[in-house]
Order: structure tokens, then C-alpha cells, then sequence
């Protein structure tokens, strides 16, 4: 109880470290959005993810160029809670996200705004109509695309906490490369046929069946980041401020 | 009477400096001056009350509390001065209240404002281009605002102009007219705690030189000068910091060894600052003798 | 009252403060029963360590200069309180042996140094 109300502190602080440095920035990107997806297509709406990510991306560097160690060391707080909430704040990130964009999409689906673009019979309108037809595809895509940053996210994140920030770049390029080396070597032994079968389950196509698979991912996303802020919360509990 | 702060055998080791059996305490309601050059091991002393450093031995008790077990209940009741911020240099102090406020059971934000306008501080500001007298200001009010009862200053007053470390001073004598609070402020230039500091302890390459109160101290030595010859040979052991020129010889002494100089050498009382001297000149000078 | 203290001054601030008191108390600038500043206040007023004003005031209650209620704080002891008188007298005594001493000191003869007296007194 103790522990989730300090986190939210320090999630609430983190938010009004960045609010200033994003908000209006990200009010503007995302009404941007929010109208071509109404007339062009809804998957624009994903981009949302991309924007949210201006909520994250610069508290580390204002952390460590403003000397928020001290300020870590004079809290009333334990040191693991404010690592443990960076996490939940990276999840809480991408999960408002996509909510966001799942909402914006019914809408986009409801309006048909296409509609009212001139020239109806045009190659782009029929283009665009299409992307109007098919709700499968932008269903997968926003919850792909957060499932996809919120993990890629929160292991940097991790990443970059342990090893420090200046190794960032080195600790993503060692990661790309073991998951590239992973890939070929997969698609080689594929070639082959030396692969067991997977059946790839089927997404579910009714409303209902959607919201539970995506509701059981986002628990799985969560769960995973949670990890990773336990991971790195023990590493640095053992370090001096 | 009741300590406020106080550290029994404080070992600390890191690569190439060591904190040893550091000992002192501080009673409530005074101002204690923690001085010594740098490096001398204060930053990491207090750092070690905040438990930002990892004890390696001993027993740091804050309002009678653990600085390990008990360490948010103690910074629920403390208030830190850093010699830099420690907040989002992009915000205004407005900002900087909403963020601080949840952390605190005790926040006060009207006094928060009261102060921020008492030391007229802008509110509309980036706290990232104040002064650094309006930074050690707002740091200040930040103590106040959660009614802190014990005020750590880790170098509060280097870099500062006069008039900030005037204002400072004003500052820190208001707080402790209550006499539950307690203050200590470390500092290299001694002048800030000659007047206000009721005790000093004096820190030496990571020891406790002096702990005590100021009065004694000062009354403790004296800077003792003349010809080298006058000076009684059994004396010249007791001499601090000897330093010896063309046309005579200065020194710390303390004054109970005083007692039996020849009329012929003068001597007078020493300040902070002096004795931080001749403590530094006596370690080059041990140097020194060990190599001829 | 109004203390001044001199960082320069050979004296040490505790008995600056102390002299200026007690001058204050005998010449009637402060008058008799006014309460004083409590000793945090005056540490506070003339941003001085805690202790130096507990010293100042603890000197003055044991020379009778002032005097401490409990509960309430310090007071300016009466004026005539014999305690005062026998303390100044015994001040004046201490000052004139000094002159004397240090008239001869210097070679000077009696009627010299009365003289000397003298002209003080007029002054």
C-alpha cells in the first residue's frame, strides 16, 4: 500500500518533470492525428504511441543534468520505488496511448469522414475507403505497436540504468545484433525444414474475443515491465547515490 | 541534553580516501560549523547521514532515529542544502511545489510562497537561471516549507556573493530561535560559521581534528611567533604547523601548553581559518621531516 | 537597547556585548525591570551563535547586572540593589589603582596624576 502510493508520487513527479518539455507539443501532434486519421485512415492513429513517447524521453536527461541523485538521496522515499515507478510510468505511457488511438479509431470508423473528400470516385478516395473497410488490421497495429515500444521501452530503460546512459548506444547495438543473429539463424534452420510446426493461433475476430486478447496482452506487457523495474530496482538499491 | 544528530565511529572507504571512526554529535537547538579543506571527507560524512553512501561501520542517529533502518522517517524531518540544485531546471518554483508537495506529510504551501516572496524569488522564473544565492534560497524554503527540524548545508556558501552569505546567516539564526531545530553547515570558508556556529567540528583528511564547541576552540589555541632559537626545545614538539622563515618561526600552540614561554616569543589567538592552516602545514611539514 | 558588535575588535563578542549592557544599564538607556530579549532573539538580532548570548547573559546575572525569571526570561535588575553599587564601586577602585600604577609607571609624581584625575572629572 506504502509502496504504490510512493510510486505514484514519484509517477506523478516524473509527469510534471515532462509536462512542460511535452504537452503542447504533444496536444498539437495529436490532433494532427487525429484529423487524418478521421479522413484518411484510422491506422494513423498509431502514431499516437510515437508522440506519447515525448513524455518519457526526456526525463532521464533532465535527471542527470539537473543532479536528481541529491534529490533522490533527500526524498522521504525509498530509492526503489522511484526506480520501480520510471517502469510503470513507461507502461502507463504507451497503455493511455493506445487507448487513445483505440478510441480515435471507432470514431474514425464511425464518422467515415472519407466521405465528404471531393472527387469520390478518384483512385486516393477508393484507396482510402479501404482502409476503412478492414478494422482487423488496425486492431493489430495499435496493439502491436504498443506491446512492440512499451517492451523495446522498458528494457532500454532497464539497459540504460544499470550500464548508464553513455552506454546506451553500444547496449542497443549488441541487442539488434544478437536478435539479427537470432532471425537468420531461425529463417536459416526455416529453409531447411528443420524447424518443428507452430500453429500460429488465430486472432479472434469478434469484438468481444478482441478486448479479452488484448486486455490479456496488456497484463503480459505490464507484467513484463514490472519485471524489468524489479530488475533494475534490486541493481540499483546495491549503488550509492 | 538531547542530540539531534550524532555519529559514533563512522568508517567509510572508497578508493583512495577513507572516513575513519569519525565521532561527533550535535545537541538540539544549535548551529554546528562542520569545516575542514576539501577533500577532507564532509561531503561524504553527509552523505553518509542521508545514506547516500553506504556505511561500511558505525552508527549514524538522527532525531535518535537510524540513518539506515529509519531513513525516510528521518528525511520526512530534514531539510538538505546542497551547494548545487537538485531540481528540473526547466520548471518555475510554482512548478517545483506541485512536484515536492506529495512527498512531504508536513508540506506547507502557504508558507512556501511566503517564503519564496519573503526571499523574493521570482515565480514565474525557470529555477535553472536563478542565482546561485536564489538557488541556496529556494532550497531553503523547500526545508522550511516541510517544517524540517534538523538542516543539513553541504557548502551552501561557496560561490556565493556577500550579501547572499549575509542573508544566509539571517536565515539560519531565525530557524534555530526555535530551539527543537538544529543546523549543520559545512563549509570551507570559515568566516560564515566563526559567528553564527555554536559547536565546530573540524575534519582532517577523513578524521575529526576538533569537535566541540566554538568558544573552546577558539580559547583551546593560539598562533604563537618569534625567533626559532628562543623557542624551549621540550616546546617545539607541542607546535602545530611549524613554519619557520628568514626572520623567525610561526605556529599553532595550544594554549594550555602556553604555560613556561619565554617572554621573548608573542602569541595570539587563532582564528578558524588559521587553525585550518596549520593543521594543513603540519601535515606537509611531518612530510617533509620524514624525508630529510 | 542597541549593541554594536565589531568583528575587528580585539575583544572577543561575548564580552562586547556584555560591556555595552551593562553601560547601557548604568547610564539608564535601559531602565530597570525591562525585559530583554530572550537569549535566542538576541542571537537571532545581532547573528550571533546561541551560546555567545547565553554566556553574555549567564555573566550578567552572576555580576547582578540583570536577573532571570523562570518562566518569563531576563530582566534588568533594579538600580539600587546594592549587589550593583558595591560592583561598581569595587570597578571604580580596580580602574583607579590601574591609573595610579601606571602613573608611576610612567614617572609621574602624586599631585601629577591628581591632577590628571582632576581634569577627568571636570571633563
Amino acid at each position: 500500500m506504502k509502496r504504490m502510493k510512493d510510486i505514484l508520487k514519484v509517477m506523478k513527479f516524473d509527469f510534471l518533470t515532462a509536462k512542460p518539455l511535452a504537452f503542447r507539443a504533444f496536444i498539437i501532434v495529436a490532433v494532427i492525428c487525429f484529423v487524418l486519421s478521421l479522413f484518411f485512415s484510422p491506422l494513423i492513429s498509431s502514431y499516437i504511441t510515437f508522440v506519447a513517447l515525448i513524455f518519457v524521453i526526456p526525463l532521464q536527461s533532465v535527471a542527470d543534468k539537473c543532479g536528481f541523485n541529491k534529490l533522490y538521496g533527500i526524498l522521504p522515499v525509498k530509492r526503489k520505488n522511484i526506480t520501480r515507478a520510471r517502469f510503470l510510468y513507461v507502461f502507463l505511457a504507451h497503455f493511455l496511448s493506445e487507448l487513445l488511438e483505440g478510441v480515435l479509431a471507432v470514431i474514425a470508423f464511425n464518422l467515415k469522414m472519407y466521405k465528404v473528400l471531393p472527387n469520390q470516385d478518384g483512385e486516393a478516395v477508393q484507396l482510402i475507403k479501404k482502409s476503412f473497410e478492414d478494422t482487423t488490421l488496425i486492431y493489430v497495429m495499435i496493439i502491436g505497436v504498443f506491446a512492440f515500444f512499451c517492451l523495446l521501452f522498458s528494457y532500454m530503460e532497464m539497459l540504460a540504468q544499470i550500464f548508464g546512459r553513455e552506454n546506451e548506444m553500444k547496449i542497443i547495438l549488441i541487442t539488434l545484433g544478437v536478435m539479427t543473429a537470432a532471425a537468420i539463424l531461425l529463417s536459416v534452420l526455416n529453409s531447411y525444414d528443420m524447424l518443428p510446426p507452430i500453429n500460429v493461433p488465430k486472432l479472434p475476430e469478434d469484438i468481444g474475443g478482441r478486448a479479452i486478447f488484448a486486455a490479456v496482452l496488456n497484463i503480459v506487457v505490464l507484467g513484463i515491465c514490472l519485471l524489468f523495474g524489479e530488475i533494475t530496482a534490486s541493481r540499483l538499491a546495491k549503488r550509492e547515490l | 541534553m538531547e542530540n539531534i544528530l550524532e555519529i559514533n565511529g563512522l568508517n567509510k572507504a572508497y578508493d583512495g580516501f577513507a572516513l575513519k571512526d569519525v565521532s561527533f554529535s550535535l545537541p538540539k537547538g544549535f548551529i554546528m560549523g562542520f569545516v575542514g579543506e576539501n577533500g577532507s571527507g564532509k561531503t561524504t560524512t553527509i552523505r553518509s547521514i542521508l545514506n547516500m553512501a553506504k556505511i561500511d561501520s558505525g552508527k549514524i542517529a538522527v532525531f535518535g532515529l537510524d540513518s539506515v533502518s529509519d531513513t525516510i522517517e528521518i528525511k520526512e524531518r530534514l531539510g538538505v542544502v546542497f551547494d548545487s540544485l537538485y531540481l528540473a531546471e526547466h520548471l518555475n518554483v510554482k512548478q517545483i511545489e506541485q512536484q515536492l508537495k506529495p512527498f512531504y506529510k508536513d508540506w506547507d504551501s502557504e508558507e512556501f510562497f511566503r517564503r519564496i516572496k519573503e526571499f523574493d524569488l521570482p515565480d514565474n522564473k525557470k529555477v535553472g537561471d536563478f542565482s546561485k544565492g536564489m538557488k541556496m534560497k529556494l532550497m531553503i524554503a523547500i526545508a522550511l516549507s516541510h517544517k524540517a527540524e534538523l538542516i543539513i548545508l553541504d557548502e551552501p556558501t561557496s560561490g556565493l556573493d556577500p550579501v547572499a552569505r549575509d542573508e544566509l546567516l539571517d536565515i539560519l539564526t531565525e530557524y534555530i530561535e526555535n530551539e527543537n531545530r538544529g543546523v549543520l553547515f559545512s563549509t570551507h570558508i570559515t568566516a560564515d560559521v566563526e559567528r553564527i556556529a555554536d559547536y565546530v567540528t573540524i575534519l582532517h583528511n577523513g578524521k575529526v581534528w576538533y569537535t566541540g564547541t566554538k568558544d573552546e576552540l577558539a580559547e583551546g589555541y593560539a598562533v604563537i611567533k618569534g625567533a626559532e632559537n628562543d623557542i624551549p626545545s621540550e616546546m617545539k614538539a607541542k607546535l602545530i604547523g611549524f613554519h619557520a622563515y628568514r626572520n623567525g618561526f610561526d605556529a599553532l600552540i595550544k594554549t594550555d601548553d602556553l604555560a613556561g614561554i619565554p617572554d621573548t616569543l608573542e602569541y595570539e589567538k587563532a582564528s578558524i581559518d588559521e587553525i585550518l592552516v596549520y593543521i594543513a602545514k603540519e601535515d606537509k611539514y611531518e612530510k617533509n621531516e620524514r624525508h630529510s | 537597547m542597541k549593541i554594536i558588535i565589531k568583528n575587528k575588535s580585539e575583544l572577543p563578542i561575548y564580552e562586547q556585548i556584555e560591556q555595552q549592557m551593562k553601560s547601557q544599564i548604568l547610564d539608564g538607556t535601559v531602565t530597570e525591570d525591562e525585559q530583554l530579549p530572550s537569549i535566542r532573539q538576541l542571537a537571532r538580532d545581532l547573528k550571533i551563535s546561541v551560546i555567545t548570548t547565553t554566556r553574555v547573559y549567564n555573566d550578567l546575572a552572576d555580576e547582578g547586572f540583570i536577573v532571570s525569571v523562570a518562566g518569563k526570561g531576563y530582566f534588568v535588575a533594579p538600580r539600587n540593589n546594592e549587589l550593583l553599587r558595591e560592583r561598581m564601586l569595587y570597578e571604580m577602585e580596580d580602574g583607579l589603582e590601574k591609573a595610579v600604577k601606571n602613573g608611576r609607571n610612567a614617572g609621574l609624581s602624586n599631585e601629577e596624576i591628581m591632577a590628571a584625575l582632576k581634569k577627568f572629572m571636570e571633563d
